[in-house]
């Protein structure tokens, strides 16, 4: 990759360090990453436990803040943004699928999906329902619209997490071990929902412990003890 | 020390917000049972007062006596005498302007010496010749408001004006409670008072004992002394012995403080129902612990044991800064209701009301917990460690909101209330008996207030006129009275005191047909013309009750010309003299007691200007004066607000109760929203992650307290008509007022709503300030 595609990659870590604190104990999550992601890009962070691939993200997302270092996503110095402007900025441009889901549980599958569209004011009334239901189905829940969480299976909350990502066309989605809690049929199809958004020019970025989903990636970075050890493109 | 009980420490310290923000909770709970510590105070203040004011223990009263020093000396040396005064007291009437209010003239031999029934100077200086002092109470009654250096004039005996300058103001135990009940009082030099009552000597005796206990063997001796040595000496009265214990207005004030008992056992339910709140809360969050300590072998027993060492830690802090605290809040409030009375406590607390906070405040958190505990572990391993985001079943009420427009964080937050019903629940009861206590204290002063004005205003006379010394009213008086300025109309009336089963009452002969009396008759009838010349009354409310009567009974009354059988045709609801008074037709009464004449008249004034009313007394009584007919008034108005005024010392003692119950109920919505912010605190990670800004947040956690606030306020009304009227009817047995219609407005419940919505919605700030300036990194990793 030339220096030029290198500089204007969609998504750039520089110098980035992370350092957790607890009491008098530190932690050093991440130490000096120089990462760059490109658009329409899939890619998948692997590593132990402990190694820091769950932090990338959680700088990349902003949900995080780096101790030191910048973070770029499209063009975007997302390191110098106040809370709410994170909030607001990872409403439009970011999708996140947790491990655990995290949907609210009073609220419907369709308002699950609908909610991030009213926070970002992405379209509105009865739009903004007509794209939650597009995107429930696509990921094959279109007739489950109106369940609670509770009333859905894992793999069931996870297609509605990934449907609420895509709720606001974000450019980026994000996992962090987004099968993590699925069986290995559910977690197949979550990979192949994530491969065919990739392909659709999607840039997927996804932490993972499973080599063999980190493998379905176009190029997997390895970390451990919060460094890049390798990086392998296919 | 063991794991178990490193862990119960270790978890108060760990999470240190909620620690303390449950430990406090308990402490506003156990502080507001000091309200039962405000009992003591003033029984204590006012047993002070008692020492300190010297109030007398034995008193005589003799027929304008002359008592020489020697005399009193002697007296004095009688044993079990520990001290001794003389003094004179009239009757008479203060002038200030056109308005005459009865006052009692008390002298003072020596104010830099006063060995009984010592007045303490409040204000300006003891009064020198042609002063006096103003006893405190009468401003506060209303009858008297002057202070130092007001001029007015007192009457005495035929008439005559004497001038007098306020010197100051003062106050005894004695005197005091006697504002209330009766009239103004002055103090005086003795010399004056005897110059204005035209007496030689004096006509109170004043000792007190060495030994209550013994007072009347000590009486006894001082009349041997009196035989002995003053046979002249007559007594126009029987003595009075004072029980140790008591004083005046004692009465009075032990209904108040009945009332601060009430108050503390609501407080009491507040403070219980707001630990069990907590407690139960604190203990459901920590289920996920519970869980893993089943997992790995935990028994029951331990378990429950490990926390409840840590609600026992919270509550012991909470016990003790809630115990401490209590002390200045019930000092202050005795000293507010003490105020009222013109008490100054001293400050103290009351052994028992800090062993009941002890015990409440480690008790109730124990006992609150422990149901909590024991479902917690009871609670499924695989359901005990799930996610912090619990998918939840949906709830009837999930389901009809979903069918509601609204925006999503409006249905977030009204959804998530049917997420934790036991704490919403909780909650909403706290808000409830909080906003509903205070609906009820509005029904109570409405009430009481109505209670008076109603009561008053049944008598529509400006001007009451009653006859002085042994003159009655005749046809003349009449023609005088219609001659005066300002002269509307007149009716005669005749008042004498009657006895039935030995108990006396005030009986009123009253013409059949005024039109300045209203009855509001519960029973039977109101006099009609045919009644004029029967022996027939109607009775007061209270009156019926002491005594069994009922319309048609017949009985028996002890009337000044012997004993008459009275057929009761009604009972009166008016609440006036207490609701004891006894109406007879007037002619009848007359014909009764052989009197042609009456001894009283209401007046109606021609113009309704206060100064104009007071000016018409005023001439009625130098008119009728003039025509040999001596008469004193009664003005309406001033009556009026004399009554008032004591009511509204009900109504600011209820004000003052209200006060810790209703902060207990906020202190529970803050618990409640502050416990969920805490706990939800991922969630809000997740809504931050997904574009929620803070205003979005904040209307979710807003909606939740408001729609809480709102169901409280619900239950509240129904609730406040309740308490409002079991206070009534406590305040009716307290105060004699007998049976009372309560009244409960509307306007304060539409207000009652916006208070408890604009108080929900400040008491969230601070929680959500802190939620909403988490990193959503930090706050997906709370725990």
């Amino acid at each position: 990759m030339d220096e030029k595609h290198e500089q204007t990659g969609l998504i750039r870590l520089l110098g980035v360090e992370k350092v957790y604190r607890t009491g008098t104990v530190e932690f050093a999550a991440l130490r000096h990453i120089d990462l760059t992601i490109h658009h329409g890009e899939m890619v998948s962070i692997v590593g132990p436990s402990g190694s820091g691939k769950s932090t990338i993200l959680n700088v990349i997302t902003g949900i995080d803040r780096v101790t030191a270092g910048q973070v770029s996503v499209d063009g975007n110095r997302i390191d110098l943004m106040s809370e709410e402007q994170l909030a607001a900025w990872r409403g439009r441009n970011l999708g996140i699928v947790f491990q655990f889901f995290q949907l609210l549980p009073t609220l419907t599958a369709l308002e699950n999906v609908v909610l991030p569209m009213e926070f970002a004011r992405f379209s509105k009334g009865q739009e903004r329902i007509d794209r939650g239901s597009r995107n429930l189905d696509l990921v094959g829940l279109g007739d489950k619209l109106n369940h609670l969480p509770g009333e859905l299976s894992g793999g069931e909350q996870q297609r509605v997490a990934i449907a609420r990502a895509l709720a606001c066309e974000p450019s980026i989605l994000v996992g962090d071990e987004p099968t993590g809690n699925l069986d290995s049929e559910s977690a197949g199809r979550m990979l192949d929902l994530f491969v065919s958004l990739n392909q659709s020019g999607m840039t997927v970025i996804f932490v993972t412990h499973d080599r063999q989903l980190a493998n379905r990636a176009s190029r997997t970075i390895s970390i451990r003890d919060g460094r890049v050890e390798s990086e392998t493109s296919r | 020390m063991s794991v178990l009980a490193r862990k119960s420490w270790r978890d108060v310290r760990r999470r240190s917000a909620r620690s303390l923000f449950t430990a406090a909770t308990i402490a506003v709970a156990v502080a507001s049972l000091s309200l039962f510590g405000i009992t003591g105070l003033l029984d204590r203040a006012m047993d002070q007062r008692v020492v300190e004011h010297r109030l007398h223990d034995v008193r005589l009263f003799v027929e304008d006596t002359s008592i020489s020093t020697a005399d009193l000396d002697e007296l004095r040396a009688v044993a079990g005498v520990a001290a001794a005064d003389a003094r004179t007291t009239f009757s008479s009437r203060l002038r200030d302007g056109d308005r005459r209010t009865e006052v009692l003239l008390v002298g003072i031999n020596d104010f830099e010496d006063q060995p009984v029934n010592r007045v303490e100077r409040d204000s300006g200086s003891f009064p020198g010749p042609a002063e006096a002092l103003s006893e405190s109470q009468n401003a506060r009654s209303g009858r008297y408001g002057g202070g130092e250096g007001d001029r007015i004039d007192l009457e005495d005996n035929s008439g005559g004006l004497h001038p007098v300058t306020v010197a100051g103001r003062g106050t005894t135990v004695e005197y005091s409670s006697y504002v209330a009940d009766a009239a103004a009082v002055l103090y005086l030099r003795q010399e004056f008072v005897n110059a204005i009552s035209g007496a030689r000597g004096v006509n109170t005796i004043d000792f007190r004992v060495t030994d209550p206990d013994d007072a009347e063997a000590v009486l006894s001796g001082i009349r041997t002394w009196f035989a002995t040595h003053r046979p002249d000496v007559t007594f126009t009265g029987l003595p009075e012995v004072r029980e140790p214990g008591t004083w005046p207005g004692q009465d009075l004030v032990q209904n108040f403080t009945t009332l601060f008992y009430v108050g503390g056992l609501l407080a009491l339910i507040s403070a219980v129902a707001l630990v069990s709140n907590t407690m139960t809360t604190m203990v459901a969050e920590q289920r996920r612990d519970v869980a893993i300590m089943k997992a790995i072998g935990g028994r029951r027993r331990q378990i429950v044991g490990s926390f409840l060492r840590t609600v026992w830690l919270l509550a012991a802090a909470g016990t003790l800064v809630g115990t401490l605290a209590g002390i200045p809040f019930s000092n202050l409030l005795a000293g507010a209701v003490g105020g009222q009375f013109g008490v100054d406590p001293e400050w103290g607390f009351s052994v028992p009301v800090l062993l009941l906070s002890v015990v409440v405040g480690m008790l109730a958190a124990t006992l609150a917990a422990i149901p909590a505990v024991l479902r917690a572990a009871r609670m499924s391993i695989r359901d005990g460690l799930a996610s912090g985001l619990s998918a939840t079943q949906g709830s009837w009420a999930d389901h009809v909101l979903h069918g509601v427009r609204l925006p999503l964080t409006v249905q977030v937050g009204l959804r998530n209330i049917t997420r934790r019903k036991g704490r919403t629940i909780g909650t909403s009861l706290q808000v409830a008996l909080a906003t509903g206590i205070a609906l009820g204290f509005f029904g109570v002063g409405a009430t009481v207030s109505n209670l008076t004005t109603r009561n008053w205003n049944a008598m529509s006379w400006d001007v009451e006129l009653r006859q002085q010394a042994n003159v009655g009213f005749d046809h003349q008086s009449l023609t005088v009275l219609e001659g005066l300025d300002g002269f509307g109309s007149a009716d005669p009336l005749l008042f004498n005191a009657v006895e039935i089963d030995g108990v006396q009452y005030e009986a009123w002969g009253i013409p059949p047909g005024t039109a300045m009396f209203d009855p509001e008759i519960r029973s039977g009838r109101w006099f009609e013309p045919g009644d004029a010349d029967m022996a027939v009354a109607v009775v007061g409310p209270a009156l019926a009750k002491v005594e069994g009567l009922n319309p048609g009974d017949v009985v028996t009354v002890e009337t000044a010309s012997g004993p008459v059988d009275f057929t009761i045709v009604g009972v009166d609801g008016r609440i006036l003299y207490g609701g004891l008074l006894i109406y007879v037709p007037l002619p009848a009464f007359q014909h009764i007691l052989r009197s042609e004449d009456v001894n009283g008249y209401w007046l109606q004034s021609a113009s309704q200007d206060e100064n104009d009313i007071d000016r018409l007394a005023a001439t009625a009584e130098d008119a009728l004066g003039a025509a040999g007919i001596p008469a004193t008034t009664k003005v309406h108005h001033v009556e009026l607000e004399a009554n008032l005024s004591a009511f509204r010392l009900l109504t600011a003692a209820l004000a003052i109760m209200s006060v810790p119950i209703v902060a207990l109920g906020l202190i529970g919505l803050v618990n409640m929203m502050t416990m969920n912010v805490l706990e939800r605190t991922r969630e809000i990670g997740v809504l931050r992650s997904i574009g929620a800004s803070s205003s979005s947040i904040r209307r979710i956690f807003r909606t939740e307290a408001l729609a809480i606030a709102f169901v409280g306020w619900l239950i509240a009304v129904p609730l406040g008509w309740f308490i409002g009227w079991g206070l009534i009817r406590i305040v009716s047995e307290l105060f004699s007022f007998g049976d009372v219609k309560y009244t409960f407005d509307l306007w304060p419940v539409p207000l009652a709503l916006a208070v408890t919505l604009a108080l929900a919605w400040v008491v969230v700030i601070a929680p959500l300030r802190r939620a909403t300036r988490l990193r959503p990194g930090d706050a997906l990793r709370y725990e």
